[in-house]
């Protein structure tokens, strides 16, 4: 626990487990899962080619930045001013600036796209936290959005008894 | 002989149409519409408006809720109350925060260009978000 500073809430990528960092933190690893977690801001300047880009803060693309990636996790946001080629995922706003150029999948709780941003393709699924159920969506990461999108596995189902009689409708 | 450029078609909150439609100008959706628009002009989905269709018009602008295909040659605003859930393609996408979209999306001067809103696949035919993911399309 960190001494008299203030503390934020952040979600575990790999395991979903949420658990609370010191606000000054820039790396923490998972109390649960053990794994390395960047929980600071990421700002993309140039060309970068990754196969997966995930941070618990914010993602930002700037004009001459260029993303290519399969996956890119932002939980508090993305803003995107130059080129992203990936699949996104983000519990934050996404911002889709006026030179932006989008091309991928995308899941946030929100997103604003500026006049003049070009989308080559990409299916998106844009709901608020507390709309994700009306369109059938599951929730999304980030300490805003509960329940957690990586739930624990459900208890093992109480074993059958022994002699339990046959089901009517079962086949003979 | 009436000047007809400027005027607005308004469809009133009580009214619930099926089948198709075409307009030149703009048209303003306050009911609720089901089928096929076809518009030279601008369609309007207010808020409270449920508008079940596969739209082809040069602008869309949305408050209420449309459930279908939207091409627009020229620009598509989805503003804050928006809901949509369906695939688009514009020239112009303009979103609010706040708005609801579900569904593939093509933006750019050359996307409108030869879609066509019944020639696109549904959104329901199109695969389904897995838990935690976006789709893979």
């Amino acid at each position: 626990m960190a001494k008299g500073g203030t503390l934020r809430e952040v979600q575990c990528y790999h395991c979903g487990a949420q658990f609370e960092i010191s606000a000054r933190a820039m790396t923490v690893s998972c109390p649960k899962c053990y794994k390395k977690l960047l929980v600071e801001d990421v700002v993309i300047k140039a060309a970068q080619g990754v196969t997966k880009l995930q941070t618990c803060g914010k993602i930002i693309i700037e004009k001459k930045g260029r993303v290519t990636a399969t996956l890119v996790e932002a939980h508090q946001g993305l803003e995107v001013h130059g080129i992203l080629e990936s699949k996104v995922l983000c519990g934050g706003p996404v911002v889709i600036g006026d030179k932006g150029r989008w091309k991928g999948d995308c899941r946030a709780p929100s997103v604003e796209i500026a006049p003049g941003a070009r989308i080559t393709s990409g299916y998106f699924e844009i709901a608020p936290a507390n709309q994700s159920d009306r369109f059938g969506l599951s929730a999304l990461p980030g300490p805003h959005n509960k329940p957690i999108a990586h739930p624990d596995p459900p208890p093992n189902p109480p074993p059958d008894p022994p002699h339990a009689p046959p089901h009517e409708n079962s086949a003979p | 002989m009436a000047d007809t450029t400027n005027q607005t078609t308004i469809i009133g909150a009580d009214t619930h149409i099926k089948g198709e439609m075409s307009f030149d100008n703009t048209a303003k959706l306050l009911g609720t519409f089901e089928g096929q628009i076809s518009a030279k002009g601008e369609l309007q989905v207010a808020e409270g408006a449920k508008c079940k269709a596969s739209v082809e018009a040069s602008r869309v602008s949305v408050d209420g809720m449309v459930e279908g295909n939207i091409v627009a040659r020229e620009r598509v605003a989805l503003n804050a109350n928006a809901a949509m859930k369906g695939d688009l393609t514009a020239a112009k996408l303009v979103v609010a925060e706040g708005a609801v979209f579900v569904g593939h999306c093509k933006v750019g001067p050359d996307a409108a260009k030869g879609a066509s809103a019944g020639g696109m696949q549904t959104a329901e035919a199109k695969p389904t978000a897995t838990k935690g993911e976006p789709a893979r399309s």
